[in-house]
């Protein structure tokens, strides 16, 4: 499956390719700069509002401060926004008249008296010196709930953006694949490689694993620096590990965009829309955290495992984050390479999302195959999608029904367009179709439940369940009549599940 | 050595070849002449194994290449109708990353010499990107015969290159030849055809219009002769319809007319009449294979 010396050429290809290797340093160094400060940031931010905890934050604001000072101008002279000008009491007025300053702070033993002149700077000064009076009373009447703000806020921070800020450079490594692949169509460079006695699949998978060790390399070398910040990890090898894994889905991901785009700028804009919708996922899978009803989807997220290591919990490394990772980035390749082996591929240069099909085809040569590899696909497809929608329906305080509906329509909707791409002629191909993709999906489905043994076992029901529901998809499809049969599906799919729900509750 | 039986390919509703058949022996020249669209490069691209045919197939020294691609692709050198080069990579390097590819030991490895065949020993260490076409496609030929194939197909091997760098090549295509290596070029010049083909295939809309050796391509025609008719300088304008109310075609200062039976010379005068022009000459010539050419393709229009 792999050609060694075009690994080596493409390897140092990309290793010595010095624009590329300063555009990484360059991101690299703004993450770690951006580390301490955001730890900075989060230590102050226990301490009241954010905006005047921000170090880039200057003096915009002045007031005059009549009275002597205490703890309330203590706390005022904090506040980076706000310069303070000691005054007796007709200064400051006179300094007010002439917009001096925004607002004079008239100091008292208990509190205080604010006078403003009605401007928005006015009223900005006033909410500053309102915090300030604030945070004072706050901190006399819940002196022990300070020090567990102080230490849980930087650690929070820290847990959730640390692994973000590690996982960024993943985005830029990933690139050099887009490189590799659209160059070499836009420039036909295809027509000699593929004339030279190596298989097409091992110029793909070669291209591939040349791009995986540059990352697996920088992504080392990356964890190794962030720990000159102060951000270190229970178990380096598993976070490493993790970062290899959501590069090969990237690089996947890339791949596939590459395969379809008829340039590299295309394919970079592509690029970058799939891997926001990655982080995205992996983002609102994390977030899900603060609820125990779904909690443990949020175990899925490999920033939550990320989050873990750096704040010192030994956790396990998450067996079914890699299995979903695997099953996403095994379907971006099969589609790549199905795209990839293509005659539209080399000498195309308006290729398209049909070609997938024919190069599934091409690759797999029988038609079943091609409809198990649909339900494989599906299945990968409804996974990102169904996060998303599950995030966003949770936040909406969705009932379970509505989740159910919901996420239902997006495992039959794309089944449908399976057995669409396939276009049964016959009912007996409409009932081969249907099966196979269905049993793709079923199988794809259960194999995430690998780590659940007795949940495997549930999961060879469904499976037949799932072959059903698209047997009728694609009866309605060769009848001419999708829609119809495609909402029966779904119904009955919400039926039966539903009903699965309710013994599992009970 | 090299034959294609019954190559066929269709892109959706359009056949790009039709039925080609043909046979190429060892140290044989063999080309495909045909204008642009005729089929030509998506023959090579099949015999590559780039492309795979819709129907027929062909045997490169005795496999088969729909059965045995990968190991044609070790017999054979490919050079496309336009350069394709690594832009970012040195001559040099461009030829070891091919020699890579096609597995040549170390010690058999023949970058400075087919640098030097192809005249960039002083650009070796050059990125290509900084190269003229010309000299893109001379490293593009040097890239082709890295593994010293024992086949070489060649796609319109001297488009873009300077009338005495096009000389050059075909010397070199020649020198190939007589080496014992079996050469398939395509071209849409006739008169390069003329000079370095053995035998020549006449591609007219994915088929094969005619087939032989040049002289006999040439004879066949001959037999139908040709009149060079040249008209006075003040005509030029009545030219073009001269010579198409005669079914001739313009060649530099005359024009050529199918020559038929002793008729032929009374319809010359006609459409002289006819269009105002003035006659000064009328000869019989001998065809060339531009005249092969357009007699065949015509035939079948």
């Amino acid at each position: 499956m792999i050609d060694w010396p075009l690994v080596k050429w493409e390897f140092l290809q990309t290793a010595t390719d010095k624009g590329f290797l300063v555009k990484v340093a360059f991101g690299m160094l703004v993450g770690l700069l951006l580390m301490p400060f955001l730890a900075s940031s989060a230590a102050s931010f226990s301490e009241g509002s954010a905006m005047p905890s921000l170090p880039f934050a200057v003096r915009l604001v002045r007031i005059a401060v009549v009275g002597d000072s205490n703890e309330f101008v203590t706390q005022l002279q904090q506040n980076t926004i706000v310069s303070l000008m000691h005054t007796d009491e007709a200064h400051a007025r006179e300094l007010l008249t002439q917009r001096v300053v925004a607002g004079i702070f008239i100091v008292t033993d208990s509190s205080g008296l604010f006078v403003g002149d009605g401007t928005p700077f006015a009223d900005f000064a006033e909410s500053q010196v309102r915090d300030a009076l604030d945070n004072v009373v706050r901190r006399e009447q819940r002196a022990g709930l300070e020090v567990i703000q102080g230490t849980s806020v930087e650690p929070f921070v820290r847990g959730l953006l640390a692994p973000f800020i590690l996982l960024t450079p993943i985005l830029l490594l990933c690139l050099p694949i887009i490189q590799s692949l659209s160059y070499d169509r836009e420039n036909h460079m295809y027509e000699v490689l593929f004339a030279v006695p190596i298989d097409r699949k091992k110029i793909f998978f070669s291209k591939i694993l040349a791009n995986l060790l540059f990352v697996g390399l920088a992504t080392l070398i990356w964890l190794f620096l962030v720990g000159l910040v102060g951000i270190f990890f229970t178990d380096v090898l598993g976070v490493w590990f993790m970062l290899v894994l959501v590069s090969l889905l990237i690089l996947s991901l890339n791949a596939l965009v590459s395969t379809l785009s008829s340039n590299a700028k295309n394919a970079t804009l592509a690029s970058s829309i799939s891997s926001t919708m990655v982080f995205s996922g992996i983002a609102v899978l994390t977030l899900l955290r603060v609820s125990p009803l779904v909690s443990r989807f949020a175990e899925l997220s490999p920033v939550t495992y990320i989050s873990y290591q750096t704040t010192g919990l030994a956790t396990a490394f998450p067996i079914p984050t890699v299995l979903v990772f695997l099953v996403i980035t095994f379907t971006a390749l099969l589609l790549a390479l199905s795209a990839f082996s293509t005659e539209k591929f080399a000498f195309s240069l308006d290729p398209g999302i049909l070609q997938l099909y024919e190069g599934v085809l091409e690759l797999l040569k029988h038609k079943w195959l091609a409809a198990l590899a649909m339900g494989f696909v599906a299945f990968s497809l409804s996974i990102p999608v169904q996060v998303m929608v599950l995030g966003t329906l949770f936040f909406l305080n969705s009932k379970l029904l509505m989740i159910l509906i919901f996420l239902i329509s997006i495992e039959e909707i794309l089944k449908f367009i399976g057995v669409r791409m396939l276009k049964p002629e016959s009912l007996q191909n409409a009932l081969l179709f249907g099966a196979f993709i269905g049993i793709g999906y079923g199988l794809s489905e259960a194999f995430l439940f690998v780590p659940y043994v007795d949940a495997f076992f549930l999961r060879s029901i469904p499976l037949f369940a799932h072959v059903l529901f698209t047997v009728l998809t694609a009866i309605g499809i060769w009848l001419k009549h999708p829609y119809p049969f495609l909402a029966a599906s779904i119904a009955l799919h919400v039926y039966y599940n539903s009903s699965l729900v309710s013994v599992v509750i009970s | 050595m090299l034959e294609a039986q019954g190559l066929v390919k269709r892109f959706g509703s359009i056949v790009a070849v039709d039925g080609v058949s043909f046979k190429a022996k060892s140290g044989q020249v063999f080309g495909i002449a045909g204008p642009n669209g005729a089929g030509k490069s998506t023959i090579v691209r099949m015999l590559a194994t780039i492309l795979s045919p819709t129907e027929g197939t062909a045997i490169v020294d005795g496999l088969d290449i729909r059965e045995n691609a990968e190991s044609v692709r070790k017999l054979l050198g490919y050079l496309p109708e336009e350069p394709r080069v690594y832009d970012y990579m040195t001559g040099e390097s461009f030829l070891e990353f091919f020699s890579d590819l096609y597995r040549v030991p170390r010690a058999e490895r023949r970058v400075r010499s087919l640098l030097e065949f192809v005249g960039l020993e002083e650009h070796a260490h050059r990125k290509i990107g900084d190269y003229s076409k010309g000299m893109k496609q001379r490293i593009s030929i040097a890239r082709a015969l890295v593994h010293d194939p024992q086949v070489l197909f060649l796609d319109e091997p001297t488009m873009g290159l300077d009338p005495a760098s096009a000389r050059e090549l075909r010397e070199k295509i020649l020198s190939m030849g007589r080496e014992g290596k079996t050469i398939l070029v395509c071209t849409h010049y006739m008169d390069e055809a003329d000079f370095l083909c053995d035998q020549l295939a006449i591609l007219h809309k994915g088929k094969i219009a005619a087939i032989g050796r040049p002289e006999e391509l040439k004879a066949k025609i001959a037999k139908k002769r040709i009149l060079a008719v040249v008209l006075k300088e003040e005509s030029k304008p009545e030219e073009k319809r001269f010579a198409s109310l005669l079914s001739g075609r313009v060649s530099g200062r005359s024009v050529l007319v199918p020559y038929h039976d002793s008729s032929t010379l009374s319809s010359v005068h006609r459409a002289a009449r006819k269009t105002g022009a003035s006659i000064v000459s009328v000869h019989h010539v001998d065809p060339s294979l531009d005249d092969v050419f357009i007699s065949v393709t015509r035939k079948r229009r």
